[in-house]
Parts: structure tokens; C-alpha cells; sequence
């Protein structure tokens, strides 16, 4: 989980970017992938070649299945979640397969901090208005989320 | 860009898990951990009934109990149980639980499909089962008597038993299958920040390799049984002489997924002595980078020398050669990892509990399982040892200290961390004594037997054989009682026992022993410090 706050001297917008942790790029995770199919590949045709076709579709349905799940899991680990602050607004902007955007009044703005009281989950950071609300920073362990709920008051507080 | 709004109480998705829908819907790397290491314990009690009965009618020669097409049922079953049941979901389990809490991940990267690997197992396990029972209904046909291999022949003719048997070995690839990439893509894609590959736990390296492997043979497997299948309902010759097909064709099809298989159940134990030698010896563990080396060497040459197993087929003299040759040089990586052990104890503050006690006893046993090993790579005197009872005695010394007393060391060794108590040390080592005596006395005399010539599979003996089987089976039958000591011991630290601390040995070291004992639901809520 990674947090990265910057703020715009020239401008009055302070900017939080909050990615999930992730050890590969998207062109490693493409190697990886190429890896194996050349692999599993390497194997079924050389089965295929004496005679046991039949491995060629197990080892295909193998190789979409790894393709499958290492997509899966770049595109969650590449998604972010960008916070905008203005003078007026808070914008949450969430990229990945779908992007989403949801913007709420500053000065109506609510900052939450759910917990589990069980002690089971992680707690929730959600922010909104008007019974409209958002979790933010999912991606955080419990220490960054509350340093993000600390820097979003100040944001808000200080612009 | 959409704009959507989401509502607070939507978005509340964490219900707390209670009851059987916390196991069923299960996606937390503990429970599922757990959930394959109780299976793995329940397959263990039933392969192990099939092995007592094998021994009980091994005890005397003439056929007392079964008849030989039942015996040989058992012998199928009792493989196929310990290999795909007890042994491959005990080293998931141990995967499950630790892996995650090793790189500091929160979960596994795809909880969802951790889920459905594991609820696949039960489904196998029972296919499995009732492809030893259904024999015994009316019109359920022959019992399997091919043993593990399912060569064909054989293998076309049984009755309707061995569908069953093909079924069930495609649903535990798909389980393997579907792990390994869980496995892998959590791995590669979720240490914690500052954690590279080089500085990963051994256990995590282990199984790693491990489920490379697995994904790369497992759909060999399903190909060759498919391949049988057809053979049996389609009309088609794959394996038929008559019909153009070559049944020498699915042994190497067998044994292309069969002997890395042998790689896959051991590497985990490997892993798990990697980490209790260096605990109970307070050294770090010696030559790390070698015995990464070690262990991808091992797996490189593994993938290549399947065809040790089937001297007797009438390969070329080119051919036998490359593949003996092969085998042997296994023997130099596998060397340096014993070296390795040997080199972590030298000069340590060496104390011996459960686990420790497991892991001298592997680096002993295996290695000698491992000689007798490169006796069986040899050409020439594998064509006399082979399918003889040297052979079984061979493959239960590689498997039994390599893979299941490396589990035995995993498990007591995190037992604390698992259930936040200390097992009973006392049981511990008197479990651990008779479990390797009667494992010796078991085993042991089955050399002599095949050297001998008593041939393995057979429900009958030469009256010569009577004495070594008697001990054998008096020693299988002190192994198998004493496994019973373990459940009690598992059951009695989990019911209680003395408050384990976060660090439950001295000299344990990893991210695990950081977090308590036993640990949240969701752990790493405190990012780990790599250094």
C-alpha cells in the first residue's frame, strides 16, 4: 500500500494518490505470463508430437487460466484512488477496469473512521455528505489509513 | 468517466463469518489453511486404515483377509489417498496459513479461488472413495488392481471404478492447478515492500518451484487419463497395440507428471526444515542462495528423468543411459541441501524439540532413502530391484521422512502460532520416537525382502519372506497407532494448554513470529519492516 500526498504550491489543489502494494509492473507481469505459456506450451507440443494430443487442450485451458488470474490481480494491484482537494470540493477519483468519480461540497464534508468491533477486519475510512458516502484508502494498512484521515482533515481544514 | 455515488451501508460488505458459512464462504488464508489441514489429517487416518490392512494381510503368507483383487484395490487407494488426499492438501495448508503472514501479505492474491481449490478436494476425496467402493455393489464391476501407475492395459479393462478414478484426479488437478497459480501470482506479486526474491523465507522459495512444477505436469496427467477414458468408452487406441496405439505411451505420460510429483511433495518439507534447523540450532540458515540453486537444479533435472521408472520397457541403450545419468546428477543438488542442514547445525545452540527431533531424523532417513535411490537409477540393478519390495521400502524412506515427518516438523513447529497455545512436549517426543521406530522397523526389513525377490503388488509370499514380514507388519502396526498420539496432541493444543508467545521458540525467525500468537483474523495491520 503505498500513500503519496502532494501539494501544489501554484494552485490551491492538495492531491493524495493511495495505490494497493505490488511487486510487479505490468510488463513483468506480461513476462511472467509468457513464461508460461512457453512453459506449458513447450510441454504439450512435445506430447502432442508423440501421439497424446489430447494434453494440448488441458495445457491450453491451463495457460488462459494463468493469463486469466495474473490479469486479475495486476488490475487490482494497478488500480489508485486519487483524492482532489479545491477550495470547494473533494473529488475521489477511482481508476482501474472501471473508473469512477464522485465529488462532494467541502464544507458539508464528513470523515469517518469505521471499526470492526470485533477486531476481525480492518477498520473503514469513508467520507461524504447527505448520508452519501465513500470508503477511502481500502487499499491502506490500519497505520496509513489513519495518517490519510489526519492529512484529509488537514486538507480540508487548511485550503 | 462515470459518476456514481455509493452509499454507506452498500458498501458495508464485511459481515462477520459465523457457523459453517465461515468455513463454506470462506476466503481468509487461515481458515481455508486450516479447513486443508483438517482434511488432510481425516485422508491421512483413511490411507493409513488402507496400509494397516495391506500389513495385517502381509503378516503371514497365504491369503488371510483379501482377496488379491481387493488387495490390490487397497494398495491403489492407500497411494492414491496419501498422495493427492493427505500429503499435497497437508503442505497447501501449511502454505496457506504461513505463505501470507511469511511476505507480509494480507491475504492470498485470489481469495475467491482459494475458496473453490479447497471445496474441490471433498468432492475429489469422495469420487476417490467410491472408486474403491463401488466394486462391491452389484454390477459395479472389477476392482481397481493396477495400482497408482493405472497402466494400461489393465487400467482399460477394469469395471466402471476406474471412471470414477479419472474423475477424481481431474477434479484434484484442477485443485493443484488452481493453488499453484494462487500460490505464485501471491507470491510474485504481494511481499511486502523492501522484500525481494532473495530475501524471501525459504518456505515461500519452495513452494514457489513447487507449484511451477505442478502447473507444468498436472495437465499431463489429465491429458494421459482423458486419453485412458477415451480408450475405455470412446473406441479410440490410444494405448491399444491392436489398434495402432503404443500402452508405453501412458507410462510416460504417467511418469512425466509422476516423478516431479515426487519433487512437489517434498520441496515443502524442505522448505519447512529450512526454517525449524535454523530456529533450534540459533544460526541462520547456511548457504540460502545455494539452496535456492539446489532446489531449482533439483526441479530443472526433475522434469527430465521420468523414464527411470520404466527400465524394464525395452528403451534404447542411448536412452537408458541419458535418463540414468540424469538421476544420478539429482543426487548432487539434493547432496548440498542435506550439506546445507548439516552445515546450519555445526557449531549451534542446538536444543531438541518436536520439530528439530522431525528434522535430524530427515536429514538421516532421507538421505538414506536417497542412496538407495541412486542404487535404483542405476540400469543394471534397477532390472533386478525392480517391482520388488526394495522399491517400496525406497520410495516410503524418500516420502515418509522427505514429505510427511517434514509436515510433522511444520506443523508442531507452528502449531503455537496457529492455536496461541504450546503442545505438550512430552507427547510430542514420545510421539515422535515411536512414529520413527515403527517407521524403521516397518520399512527397514521390506529391503531385505526385495533383495531377496518378494515382488511388490502380490497378496501372497514365498514361506522364506515370513520372518522380515512379521516385523514389518508389527512395526506398521506401532506407526499407525502412534499417529493416533498426534491427533490427541493437536486436539489437546487446541483446546488449550500453556499461553504461547508471539515468538513461541528462541531462535524463530520471520515476519510470522512477529505477529501474535495466534494471530487476528486479518493480520498486517502494522506494515512489516523489511530490512
Amino acid at each position: 500500500m503505498i500513500l503519496r500526498d502532494s501539494q501544489n504550491s501554484d494552485s490551491d489543489e492538495a492531491v493524495l494518490i493511495i495505490n494497493p502494494n505490488r511487486n510487479l509492473t505490468w510488463q513483468q507481469s506480461k513476462w511472467l505470463f509468457l513464461f508460461f505459456t512457453f512453459c506449458c506450451s513447450t510441454v504439450a507440443v512435445y506430447f502432442y508430437s508423440i501421439g497424446a494430443w489430447l494434453v494440448l487442450p488441458f495445457a491450453g485451458l491451463e495457460i488462459l487460466l494463468i493469463g486469466i488470474s495474473i490479469y486479475c490481480q495486476s488490475c487490482c494491484a494497478h488500480s489508485q484512488q486519487i483524492i482532489r482537494i479545491d477550495s470547494k470540493h473533494v473529488r475521489v477519483i477511482n481508476s482501474g477496469r472501471v473508473d469512477s468519480e464522485q465529488c462532494f461540497h467541502k464544507s458539508w464534508l464528513k470523515i469517518i473512521r469505521n471499526r470492526d468491533p470485533s477486531g476481525w477486519y480492518p477498520s473503514r475510512l469513508l467520507i461524504g455528505s447527505h448520508g452519501q458516502f465513500i470508503e477511502v484508502g481500502k487499499y491502506l494498512i490500519e497505520e496509513e489509513r489513519e495518517t490519510l484521515a489526519h492529512n484529509l482533515k488537514s486538507a480540508i481544514e487548511g485550503i | 468517466m462515470t459518476t456514481t455515488t455509493l452509499n454507506h451501508d452498500e458498501a458495508h460488505h464485511h459481515d462477520m463469518p459465523t457457523g459453517w458459512r465461515r468455513w463454506l464462504f470462506s476466503t481468509n488464508h487461515k481458515d481455508i489453511g486450516t479447513l486443508y489441514l483438517l482434511f488432510a489429517l481425516t485422508m491421512l487416518f483413511l490411507g493409513g486404515a488402507s496400509a494397516m490392512l495391506i500389513r495385517l494381510e502381509l503378516f503371514q503368507p497365504g491369503i488371510q483377509l483379501l482377496d488379491p483383487d481387493l488387495y490390490n484395490n487397497l494398495v491403489t487407494n492407500h497411494a492414491l489417498i496419501m498422495i493427492f488426499g493427505a500429503v499435497m492438501p497437508a503442505a497447501a495448508g501449511l502454505a496457506n496459513w504461513m505463505i501470507p503472514m511469511m511476505i507480509g501479505a494480507p491475504d492470498m492474491a485470489l481469495p475467491r479461488m482459494n475458496n473453490l481449490s479447497f471445496w474441490i478436494l471433498p468432492a475429489a476425496a469422495t469420487m476417490l472413495i467410491l472408486s474403491f467402493i463401488v466394486p462391491f455393489f452389484p454390477g459395479g464391476g472389477t476392482q481397481i488392481n493396477t495400482g497408482w501407475t493405472l497402466y494400461p492395459p489393465l487400467s482399460v479393462q477394469v469395471g466402471m471404478s476406474m471412471d470414477f478414478l479419472i474423475f477424481a484426479i481431474h477434479l484434484l488437478g484442477i485443485s493443484s492447478v488452481l493453488a499453484s497459480i494462487n500460490i505464485i501470482v501471491t507470491l510474485l506479486n504481494m511481499r511486502a515492500p523492501g522484500m525481494t526474491l532473495m530475501t524471501m523465507p525459504m518456505f515461500c522459495w519452495t513452494w514457489l518451484v513447487t507449484a511451477f512444477l505442478l502447473i507444468l505436469v498436472v495437465p499431463v496427467l489429465a491429458g494421459g487419463v482423458t486419453m485412458l477414458l477415451f480408450d475405455r468408452h470412446f473406441g479410440t487406441s490410444f494405448f491399444d497395440a491392436a489398434g495402432g496405439g503404443d500402452p508405453v505411451l501412458f507410462q510416460h505420460l504417467f511418469w512425466f507428471f509422476g516423478h516431479p510429483e515426487v519433487y512437489i511433495l517434498l520441496l515443502p518439507s524442505i522448505g519447512v526444515l529450512s526454517h525449524v534447523i535454523p530456529a533450534f540450532s540459533r544460526k541462520p540458515l547456511f548457504g540460502y542462495k545455494s539452496m535456492v540453486g539446489a532446489m531449482l537444479t533439483v526441479a530443472t533435472i526433475g522434469m527430465v528423468v521420468w523414464a527411470h521408472h520404466q527400465y524394464t520397457i525395452g528403451m534404447s541403450l542411448g536412452a537408458v543411459t541419458y535418463f540414468m545419468i540424469g538421476t544420478i546428477l539429482i543426487s548432487i543438488p539434493v547432496g548440498l541441501m542435506i550439506f546445507n542442514f548439516i552445515a546450519t547445525m555445526w557449531r549451534g545452540a542446538m536444543t531438541f524439540e518436536t520439530p528439530m527431533l522431525f528434522a535430524v531424523a530427515i536429514v538421516l532417513m532421507f538421505t538414506f532413502g536417497g542412496l538407495s535411490g541412486v542404487m535404483l537409477a542405476v540400469v543394471p540393478a534397477d532390472m533386478q530391484y525392480h517391482d520388488s519390495m526394495f522399491v517400496v521400502a525406497h520410495f516410503h524412506y524418500v516420502l515418509m521422512p522427505g514429505a510427511v515427518f517434514g509436515l510433522f516438523a511444520g506443523v508442531f513447529y507452528w502449531l503455537p502460532k496457529w492455536t496461541g497455545h504450546m503442545y505438550d512436549e512430552t507427547l510430542g517426543k514420545i510421539f515422535f520416537w515411536t512414529n520413527v521406530i515403527g517407521f524403521n522397523i516397518t520399512f527397514f526389513p521390506q529391503h531385505f525382502l526385495g533383495l531377496a525377490g518378494m515382488p511388490r503388488r502380490i497378496v501372497d509370499y514365498n514361506m522364506m519372506f515370513t520372518e522380515f514380514n512379521v516385523i514389518s507388519s508389527i512395526g506398521a502396526i506401532i506407526f499407525g497407532l502412534s499417529h493416533l498420539l498426534l491427533l490427541y496432541i493437536v486436539i489437546k493444543t487446541i483446546r488449550g494448554g500453556k499461553k504461547a508467545e508471539s515468538r513461541a521458540w528462541e531462535g524463530a525467525k520471520g515476519l510470522e513470529w512477529e505477529l501474535d500468537s495466534p494471530p487476528a483474523f486479518h493480520t498486517w495491520t502494522v506494515a512489516p519492516q523489511i530490512k
